[in-house]
């Protein structure tokens, strides 16, 4: 049977294009704030999960088996996955599994991307693409996105307005995060205007790349509530994916994502959750474009299922809304490094703990949400944490 | 914990190239076994993984591609483990613990066919798994031909300095595992090779020679993991998995022992306080153990407690490790016998000894065994590795 | 910390060759589009399903029970994209478009390019069909498909 598992600390870091430092270096900044934060020295971490979701990004293969000692887990048990932009979710599920599983009490999770050593990042992507259907067509992932996206507006009614309303959202929330890189105070227009990456996706409908780290402390129930008497559980956890055949699924998922509705429900069922709106006080969604904000939103339960619009509409994801989705700015506002999306479970857990400074929502945050999307439109990892 | 974790349902396909299908349906191949094998459908499935390395598949994100053919489609989604296969059955342990109504598939598959090897392409991925700054570029100052060897020379040198292990030693290792090889259905390329053919072999690096360098093979395994409930339900030959582990040694080359592998150590040491092991030499009735070079195994044999720190040449001296001996390593043929299907390997290495618990390894088959020891590596130039104690009872 | 010293970065460049092998089912489905211009698709003896692009092995039943079977050159747009960039990344004046098209006869679909028609005028669940290369151009690729076209009728 599975123990309960409480998150203990967690580490942030500025993301932005880092090239004073290599990858060991970027990530022990990270550990070290996340030991700090939960009180712990390297000695107490039984375990680490390191991982990135593209080597070829910072051009090493095996890039985590360079980066042991700047983790915390020389000579301990380390282990990585990665799936693609779900790594932000996938890879905390993973060390949470190394400690409900039983086997490990404490365990730090880190999360690291350095884009910025890749000189030809649509290059990079490409690699992505499968060699016979895909590459040779010349796809790239702004063509990617803009394929999901007009499928999206169109099975909904919804416009690219709404779309402009997450990105001011975002952006103006980033301004209070001091670990964005790229706060803006925008307007509608303001996106509207800005030039077209492939419709409906403008050029400010889209996350930067960048360099980041972020860690996460898990820890048993026991081991947590020596470390603290605040801790914040890990309510459930869920992950779904589908075919990598994306142009010949069963299901039309590029409009509804169905791995990620399977991947809320798996979490929800394991947290007892029948009513996500009634619980869910807050959200960090997976926006490396706006669209996905509004994706994630419904497939998540947070609002009907093509009712992201209304949610925008009326205000109800806006940081003093009732049910705010990335205060911290999300990906828009604080950059994207793929795998370092784990920063929105991060920003939950300061949330609930009340250590998200000027990020911090007027409301109380008792249980929040969040999840990552990755892939070739294919994988949600969904990650639900709370108070008792 | 007092519960178990079994694994169920194996699948391996052969060993040799197979240019003619895709990594997915070679995959698939393997996973579709394991679930006859196992008796179960794709819709008992709970969660899929598989262990894979971006820069060999030529594809970044290569997990994405497997999950298809390890019939996660709609699942709780395939992790790509970026390390060896031995992790996946560790990964796949503590998943199954932590929802032990879930069966796992845990897969892997190798096509080194799609590196074209006429051009070295093996030799710089090893160049770009170095450190940028301080490694890669005094290597990119010499061939990158040969590279691997050159390495895995320096820690053999180191190793046989230490300790006083012979070339001879090494070369008997070559040739009980590819004998062994020929006793193996899987192993398609096995070929027999006396100590005299072995030492006149081509020095790719000394003391690294061609004959005890595992050679190149395609390949894919499933393995399918369940809880003790649903094991003691789908079978009546459960191989119980009673220990795992596994660690990272240092990233810098600069300050590794090379001349032992403490990660390795460390790994097993936790594998076997799980299974209750206080004297593996004794207690362990085989071993599979990641050899892509002849000396590994000696190095293996030690980290694992199976002799003595440097007593591994007496070993093999001695005979203990032979098939007919006290404790057979690599009845299968390791990866010498085998292939070197990379990463897939240490997912085969655990097959192989579930093959062994079972009593279903055929012609390879050691008697009595009732505790089989797997071991992985992360590959050279890594200093990462993994252990799995696997038991019938 | 040394922070008077101005970081250093070295260039590199990571560069493996490839051969990736095709497969039993995209061999026949490439071979039957270079030969005869023929859509290949395959259908899973369980439960009907007719995958686009083919498979040897159908992912929902898990078995490799298939029979080849012809999908239709023509089919719906699912949704498409249209790029103003070159490969290098400038902006040009007349765009390249790509759809994902549901092949008639098939219950999948196929990543193709978009020509012969104003982005203007492409709609969601347009009918459109294939374009070739004649033979003599085709190799056995996806792109002797050269575009799909809405459907002259």
């Amino acid at each position: 049977m599975a123990r309960r598992v409480a998150i203990v600390g967690a580490g942030m870091q500025k993301f932005a294009r880092r090239k004073e430092e290599n990858i060991n270096e970027m990530i022990f900044e990270v550990a070290k704030n996340a030991l700090d934060n939960a009180g712990l020295t390297r000695d107490a971490i039984d375990a680490v999960v390191l991982g990135n979701a593209v080597d070829a990004f910072c051009g090493i293969h095996n890039s985590s088996k360079l980066a042991v000692e700047g983790s915390g887990g020389l000579m301990k048990p380390m282990m990585m996955n990665s799936t693609s932009g779900s790594t932000a979710i996938s890879l905390p599920i993973l060390g949470y599994t190394h400690v409900a599983s039983g086997l490990y009490d404490v365990v730090m999770v880190i999360a690291y991307e350095k884009m910025s050593e890749n000189l030809a990042a649509q290059a990079v992507f490409n690699t992505v693409y499968d060699e016979v259907y895909v590459r040779p067509l010349g796809l790239n992932v702004p063509l990617q996105c803009g394929l999901e996206a007009r499928r999206y507006l169109n099975k909904y009614g919804l416009t690219e307005v709404h779309m402009a309303k997450v990105s001011v959202k975002n952006r103006g929330n980033a301004l209070s995060n001091p670990y964005a890189q790229m706060p803006m105070k925008i307007t509608v227009g303001d996106v509207l205007n800005s030039p077209y990456i492939s419709w409906p996706v403008k050029l400010f409908d889209t996350s930067p790349v960048t360099d980041g780290a972020r860690a996460v402390i898990f820890a048993a129930e026991d081991v947590a509530r020596e470390i603290t008497d605040d801790p914040v559980w890990v309510r459930g956890v869920g992950r779904g994916a589908n075919s990598c055949y994306f142009m010949g699924r069963r299901l039309d998922d590029l409009g509804r994502l169905d791995y990620a509705y399977l991947a809320a429900r798996q979490a929800y069922d394991m947290a007892g959750i029948k009513n996500p709106r009634a619980v869910i006080d807050y959200a960090e969604v997976y926006d490396p474009f706006t669209y996905k904000e509004m994706q994630h939103c419904e497939a998540l339960g947070l609002c009907d299922e093509g009712g992201a619009g209304r949610m925008l509409d009326e205000g109800t994801s806006s940081k003093e809304g009732k049910l705010p989705v990335n205060a911290s700015g999300g990906l828009q506002g604080e950059g994207n490094p793929i795998a370092a999306g784990m920063s929105r479970l991060c920003w939950c857990y300061k949330m609930i703990k009340k250590e998200a400074g000027d990020c911090q929502v007027p409301k109380e945050v008792n249980t929040a949400i969040c999840n990552g999307w990755g892939g070739m439109f294919q994988y949600s990892a969904v990650m639900i944490i709370g108070r008792d | 914990m007092g519960k178990r974790v079994a694994i169920i349902g194996i699948g391996v396909t052969n060993c040799e190239e197979r240019p003619d299908l895709s990594h997915k349906e070679l995959l698939f191949q393997a996973t579709r076994k394991a679930l006859t094998d196992a008796g179960i459908s794709r819709d008992d499935i709970g969660s899929a993984f598989t262990t894979s390395y971006d820069f060999l598949e030529g594809r970044s994100l290569s997990n994405q591609y497997t999950l298809d053919s390890i019939g996660g489609v709609m699942k709780a989604c395939d992790l790509r483990l970026g390390e060896d296969g031995i992790y996946g059955v560790c990964a796949g342990y503590m998943e199954v613990m932590a929802k032990p109504l879930d069966i796992v598939v845990v897969g892997s598959v190798q096509k080194v066919s799609e590196r074209r090897e006429e051009e070295d392409a093996f030799q710089k991925i090893v160049l770009a798994t170095l450190d940028p700054v301080f490694n890669r570029p005094v290597c990119n100052t010499v061939p990158v031909i040969g590279l691997e060897y050159a390495l895995a020379a320096m820690e053999a040198r180191s190793y046989m300095h230490r300790y006083g292990i012979t070339e001879e030693q090494m070369a008997k290792v070559a040739a009980k595992n590819h004998k062994n090889a020929l006793k193996n259905p899987r192993a398609k390329k096995a070929k027999k090779y006396s100590v005299k053919d072995i030492l006149d072999s081509e020095v790719f690096s000394w003391p690294i020679k061609r004959l005890e360098v595992a050679q190149m093979t395609d390949a894919a395994c499933a393995l399918v993991l369940a809880s003790e409930e649903v094991a003691k339900r789908l079978t009546d030959k459960p191989v119980w998995v009673t220990g795992v582990g596994w660690c990272s040694g240092t990233s810098y080359i600069e300050s590794r022992d090379l001349s032992s592998s403490a990660y390795l150590r460390a790994a097993a040491q936790h594998a076997y306080n799980m299974a209750g092991i206080k004297h593996p030499s004794e207690e362990i009735d085989v071993a599979e153990i990641y050899d892509t070079y002849a000396y590994k195994e000696l190095q293996y044999c030690e980290a694992l407690g199976l002799c003595g720190e440097g007593k591994a040449g007496k070993l093999i001296d001695e005979g203990v490790t032979e098939f007919g001996g006290a404790l057979p390593v690599n009845p299968s043929g390791g990866l010498l016998g085998e292939g070197n299907a990379v990463g897939t390997s240490g997912l085969i290495r655990a097959a192989n000894a579930a093959y062994q618990i079972r009593g279903d390894a055929g012609e390879f088959q050691v008697p009595n065994v009732e505790i089989a020891v797997a071991q992985g590596w992360g590959g050279i130039p890594t200093y990462c590795g993994g252990v799995v104690v696997l038991s019938r009872w | 910390m040394s922070k008077d010293v101005k970081p250093i970065t070295i260039s590199g460049e990571i560069q493996v060759p490839y051969n990736f092998a095709v497969g039993l089912a995209g061999s026949r489905f490439l071979a039957e589009l270079r030969d005869n211009g023929k859509f290949m698709a395959t259908k899973c003896k369980k439960c009907g399903y007719v995958m686009m692009p083919p498979r040897i092995f159908c992912e929902e039943c898990f078995i490799d029970d298939v029979e080849w079977v012809e999908a239709s050159s023509k089919g719906k747009i699912q949704t498409f994209a249209v790029s103003y960039m070159s490969p290098e990344g400038k902006r040009i004046k007349d765009p390249w478009m790509l759809a994902i098209v549901k092949l008639d006869k098939s219950d999948g679909g196929l990543l193709v390019r978009l020509d012969e028609v104003k982005p203007d005028d492409v709609k969601i669940g347009m009918r459109v069909e294939a374009v070739l290369k004649p033979k003599n151009q085709r190799v056995g690729s996806i792109l002797d498909i050269q575009h799909f076209r809405p459907v002259k009728d």
